[in-house]
């Protein structure tokens, strides 16, 4: 039983990649998330991101005829300062394949390197008194402020000299957020929701895949609002499943002040995971990410089906 | 049955002989590649059009030919002019277009070989052309029938300092896909919308942009003059979508395009 409370707490510190950005580094979702228990993690995570199509304009899905794929190696931190307070940190390095004929087929580097935290509002089944008695409070759930920076560290379009060199976004951008978790059957199902405000700064380039530009180019894309909701399932000590939908919703960019016609973007996924506890300090996590690919799903965006795999180590202040 | 035998085997040897030693005909006037879209008759002249582009006259850029016959002869000497002129409705304006000044003959494809660029598609407008061999041989205002193509891409600006139209035609890609293409384009000006001159020595700066994704490519070539006229580079669409292929145009170090530069609009698949 004690296992099992252990692993529901780390299930709180799952929070899996939800691979905010496809294209191009990482996002802050990426972050990792501590529970209440913990001090620190450590995450390696692999996953490969392999382009299907994507939602024009109108909505209307087209098939990708190529093979393109991202993978990403991504480092994760997490560190606990207090019971309310958490800080993270996320550094992918990307490898982009294509396989368009005349250009070049692959190119890597360091992706957006993204930190953040969060303040914890309330934790859930905290202990409150009754009268004398002191219990487990069921009632409130866990809540969190979030925020994040995403760091231009990785190519762009201004430094990257081809499509397949892009492993960043190229611009700063903060999000702030609420994370809400509540246990609907302690122990065993529990409902997460991440809901985020991003806020992108505009970005004057100098240059433009590599080459000089004599014009203004300066650009910021829209404002985002980025979702995700849910369901953990805990089989036992040893196992756990857990099925997300996620997705975002942007606002027109602007190019020299002006926004870009038809330009807002927004796409949906599923995310199914599975978490393996060989041992308690120790978790592994497999989750395929899958674009729902169909008219309607997104707009101006690409959707991609990836495969990820991750490995935590925890450290607990549990004595 | 031995007068049927013997019948038989000389009918075969007949056909035998002829096939081998009398071929009958060692040369294909038939150009390949090329449809026969239209043929002008007057008196002992004959003109026969046909097209690379097409099986009709179309909006846009017409790769076209000739052949000449004068009392049924084929000409294959010497050069043909065409000259089409648009009507907007009876007693409304007209104005030609950009063609080839000359068309000369091409013994390999054994048609007087050019191009025409219909400018404008209009259902209430007409069309004739004028014909000429050799500045001998004439049919005029021959009535032609012009179909509306949707890969065409024309532009056209009035450049008010040097006090001419531009006329920008894409020719490649028709059929743009996801990935490098192939960028072909014609550059004339005209003063008066009645006599078109190639511009020749110009610098293009193309820069293909995917407006709603807000992105651009990498790897483009720009174009540059490979005849007359005539420029080609390359463009990289990257992803399937709505792309604008924007070009810039110098001429003699001035800009003659305006900003935004023309663009193209293209659904690249």
């Amino acid at each position: 039983m004690n296992r099992i409370i252990t692993i529901f707490i780390l299930i709180l510190s799952v929070q899996n990649s939800v691979f905010t950005c496809n294209s191009c580094g990482g996002g802050t979702g990426d972050l990792a998330v501590l529970a209440l228990d913990g001090i620190a993690l450590f995450n390696i995570g692999v996953s490969r991101d392999s382009y299907t199509g994507l939602w024009d304009k109108n909505g209307s899905w087209i098939q990708n005829k190529y093979s393109q794929s991202q993978y990403k190696i991504i480092l994760n931190t997490a560190y606990r300062l207090n019971r309310h307070i958490q800080f993270a940190v996320s550094v992918p390095f990307v490898y982009n394949t294509s396989n368009i004929p005349g250009l070049k087929s692959s190119g890597s580097g360091i992706g957006d390197l993204v930190i953040g935290g969060r303040y914890e509002i309330f934790h859930e089944f905290q202990p409150k008194k009754s009268g004398k008695k002191l219990s487990l409070d069921r009632s409130i759930p866990y809540l969190a402020l979030t925020f994040g920076l995403n760091l231009p560290t990785g190519k762009s379009e201004e430094t990257a000299e081809n499509d397949v060199d892009i492993t960043g976004k190229g611009f700063y951008s903060t999000t702030l957020g609420l994370s809400v978790t509540k246990s609907i059957i302690k122990s065993k199902l529990q409902i997460l929701g991440d809901f985020s405000w991003q806020h992108s700064f505009e970005k004057k380039y100098d240059k433009y895949f590599g080459t000089a530009i004599d014009y203004d180019y300066i650009k910021q894309p829209g404002e985002k609002f980025n979702y995700s909701l849910t369901a953990n399932y805990i089989f036992n000590s040893w196992h756990a499943v857990s099925i997300t939908a996620s997705g975002f919703m942007q606002n027109n960019y602007k190019i020299n002040g002006t926004e870009g016609m038809n330009s807002n973007e927004r796409s949906t996924n599923i995310i199914l995971a599975y978490t393996y506890y060989p041992s308690i300090p120790f978790r592994i996590t497999t989750s395929v990410k899958l674009g729902l690919p169909g008219n309607d799903f997104g707009v101006n965006a690409q959707g991609s089906t990836a495969f990820n795999v991750s490995f935590t180590y925890y450290i607990s202040d549990i004595k | 049955m031995v007068k049927s035998i013997l019948i038989f085997g000389l009918i075969a040897v007949i056909f035998y002989g002829c096939s081998s030693d009398s071929p009958v005909t060692t040369e294909n006037n038939n150009p390949s590649d090329y449809t026969k879209i239209y043929t002008a008759v007057s008196g002992s002249n004959k003109f026969e059009v046909y097209s690379l582009t097409s099986t009709d006259f179309v909006y846009g850029y017409n790769d076209i030919g000739f052949k000449f016959f004068l009392n049924n002869a084929e000409q294959t000497s010497g050069f043909v002019k065409f000259k089409s002129t648009m009507y907007h409705g009876l007693g409304g304006p007209s104005h030609s277009v950009p063609a080839s000044e000359k068309f000369y003959y091409d013994g390999g494809k054994h048609l007087f070989t050019g191009y025409s660029i219909f400018i404008m598609y209009d259902t209430a407008a007409f069309w004739t052309s004028d014909f000429n061999y050799n500045d001998e041989a004439f049919i005029d205002s021959s009535s032609i029938n012009l179909v509306y193509s949707s890969k065409a891409q024309v532009y056209a600006w009035d450049n008010t300092v040097l006090e001419h139209t531009y006329i920008l035609t894409m020719i490649e890609p028709s059929i743009p896909h996801v990935g490098l293409n192939d960028v072909d384009l014609m550059l004339h000006q005209t003063s008066n919308m009645t006599d078109y001159l190639e511009v020749n020595n110009a610098e293009m700066f193309i820069k293909p942009w995917m407006e709603a994704m807000g992105h651009g490519s990498s790897n483009n070539t720009n174009p540059s003059m490979v005849s007359p006229g005539r420029y080609k580079g390359s463009a990289n669409f990257n992803m399937a979508g709505e792309w604008f292929l924007y070009d810039s145009i110098k001429v003699d170090g001035t800009f003659i395009t305006r900003t935004p530069a023309p663009k193209f609009i293209l659904q690249v698949n």
